[in-house]
């Protein structure tokens, strides 16, 4: 029964979602105004709730909060929402720019993600400076469209209306983290969009340099992951134990101050070991041969992901789910792969490589004519924006062990 | 969790902070809220109601906030909200599927809604926020001891609830 009542009441609580925050921030402001005017002044409380809540529709600021950004009822002739929604995350309105056939806004770095939105009075809208290449976005229901923006520098956005007239760009800033282990502008989330589910988590203060999670156990559908970010310099590493078994130790270098998603892909190391019996996980902060040390500019998390109900064919990126679409393999120990990805009326993402065992081998990937990325070994991901018509792909591997080249082209799941 | 005893309203620097819990962290209060109250409009207005009793002690909150105001809204829920929404009647809707695990899980929901509030409280706390007895106790204002009792008279009632034995025997 106890079972049953947990999965009610979590199902019901999944299901509620509540006014947009401002609105909420609206309210709370609404009442504390009506207490604070029955404390000071005795009117009855049923006329200064009516007063209050008449000043907070009518903007009167509240003793020195943050106040919402002014939101234009329309843009572009599409009405703007004032909330977004990506990966379970929520955003809320900051800015919106209108331009006649274009727009050119510049959108200023943040250490979280923001999302954009686009509409054009009709017709679709060509976005640049989000990626690479210019990318048509499907806006013919108006600001229904989103995309992230992740950059720490300030990044100039154009957008064209392909039939021209009124164009619209609305950014929204993060508001609310999702539902998981969060602390200031981090988050594990609890539910990775492939099903992984997060088993436990945590996120240290500046200056803890050991952190540790229990675990009910430990198998290999679950993946580990320890988080440094916050450098400011520091040349640490981190190293997990499991029960005081070293699982695997990384360096901090090149980690930024963007990390607020740390759950993003519920990435991290693939555990091989099974321990059945409760774990101790442990993050610490040492250095390259292990040894322990201290940092005042690190901050550590760590969290630990179960893959068992995960659905490999879903991945997350720039904001979006996507779904596995098609997968092409070229013959064993082919040296090149050639096909061409149909984004004629929507992005793809493409995943591409070879994966044969040799760490050394190089994959070149050319998109268009132009050499798009160069690695090493794996998969690598990139997305090709929308607008041409057929993209052509080409793998050429130049590894020494036999090459297993392979393609996969995901779609993105229209979750907006 | 401590508060402790001036009554100043909070500092300018509090107030962003928050309207920055209010951001962050209010969507998780508002599902407790709901589970308490089973209506998604009553349940923000709960939620709203115990934000601004909280922003009267803000700069006061020792350590993390969201303890102590699951406190004013489990307490406001208990009290004031028996006064404000003494009308309130669980709804009779029949399930959206014909699916046998659906239609419990809805009874369950339905039968929830009929507990007393106390009784409510206690299944919200400890089977949703995972609270301890003690914790439980701590936020209830009442003796673990009590808090037990609380709930295995809810529990016996659910199992006693017309509806969950119909939805078995079907």
């Amino acid at each position: 029964m106890s079972n049953q009542i947990k999965d009610v009441l979590e199902h019901q609580a999944a299901s509620v979602s509540g006014v947009d925050i401002e609105q909420r921030m609206a309210g709370v402001k609404a009442q504390v105004r009506a207490r604070r005017a029955r404390r000071n002044s005795g009117i009855a409380a049923g006329v200064a709730v009516a007063l209050m809540s008449f000043g907070a529709m009518n903007g009167v600021p509240f003793g020195g909060g943050v106040q919402a950004a002014s939101r234009p009822a329309q843009l572009a002739g599409h009405d703007v929402p004032g909330t977004t929604s990506s990966l379970g995350y929520g955003f809320r309105y900051a800015e919106g720019k209108q331009g006649d056939g274009k727009v050119t806004l510049k959108v200023k770095g943040a250490s979280t993600a923001r999302m954009l939105r686009f509409a054009a009075d009709s017709g679709d809208v060509v976005v640049m400076g989000l990626d690479e290449r210019p990318m048509v976005l499907k806006t013919t229901d108006g600001f229904t469209t989103t995309w992230q923006l992740l950059s720490t520098q300030t990044t100039t956005v154009h957008a064209t209306a392909v039939n021209g007239g009124p164009v619209g760009i609305a950014v929204y800033d993060y508001a609310e983290a999702a539902p998981g282990v969060s602390k200031g502008t981090v988050t594990y989330r609890q539910t990775i969009a492939n099903g992984a589910q997060l088993v436990a988590a945590k996120i240290g203060d500046q200056g803890e340099t050991q952190l540790s999670v229990q675990l009910p156990r430990l198998n290999p559908t679950m993946t580990y992951q320890a988080n440094c970010f916050e450098m400011r310099g520091a040349d640490v590493w981190v190293t997990i134990t499991a029960n005081g078994q070293r699982l695997s130790g990384q360096t901090c270098a090149g980690k930024g101050a963007t990390e607020w998603d740390l759950g993003l892909g519920g990435g991290g190391f693939r555990n091989d070991m099974v321990i059945d019996e409760p774990v101790t996980l442990e993050a610490r902060l040492t250095d390259k041969e292990g040894k322990p040390v201290d940092s005042s500019t690190v901050r550590l998390s760590m969290a630990a992901y179960n893959f068992a109900a995960a659905d490999d064919s879903v991945m997350e990126v720039a904001g979006h789910v996507w779904k596995l679409s098609e997968t092409l393999k070229a013959e064993p120990n082919a040296k090149t792969l050639t096909t061409l990805i149909d984004s004629s009326s929507e992005p793809a993402l493409v995943v591409a490589g070879s994966l044969s065992p040799s760490e050394s081998a190089t994959v070149a990937q050319v998109v268009d004519g132009g050499e798009r990325s160069t690695f090493s070994g794996g998969l690598s991901s990139t997305v090709v924006a929308s607008g041409t018509a057929k993209s052509p792909m080409r793998l050429v591997y130049t590894g020494p062990s036999p090459a297993k080249l392979q393609v996969k082209i995901y779609r993105m799941v229209l979750d907006n | 969790m401590t508060v402790t005893t001036s009554a100043a309203a909070p500092e300018q620097s509090a107030v962003s902070d928050f309207d920055d819990y209010v951001r962050f962290r209010s969507a998780a209060l508002l599902r407790t809220a709901y589970l308490l109250t089973h209506d998604a409009a009553l349940a923000e207005d709960l939620l709203q109601t115990s934000l601004a009793k909280a922003w009267f002690a803000w700069s006061r909150i020792e350590g993390a906030p969201t303890p102590y105001i699951r406190k004013i809204m489990v307490n406001t829920y208990s009290s004031w909200w028996r006064r404000k929404w003494s009308g309130e009647v669980p709804t009779e809707e029949l399930p959206e599927t014909g699916a046998h695990d659906s239609a419990m899980n809805h009874d369950l929901w339905q039968a929830l809604g009929k507990l007393p509030r106390k009784q409510r409280a206690v299944v919200v706390l400890r089977y949703y926020e995972d609270l301890s007895e003690a914790e439980t106790a701590d936020v209830l204002g009442i003796a673990p001891g009590t808090v037990k009792s609380q709930l295995s008279k809810a529990i016996s009632k659910l199992r006693l609830d017309p509806s969950l034995i119909e939805g078995a025997m079907a």
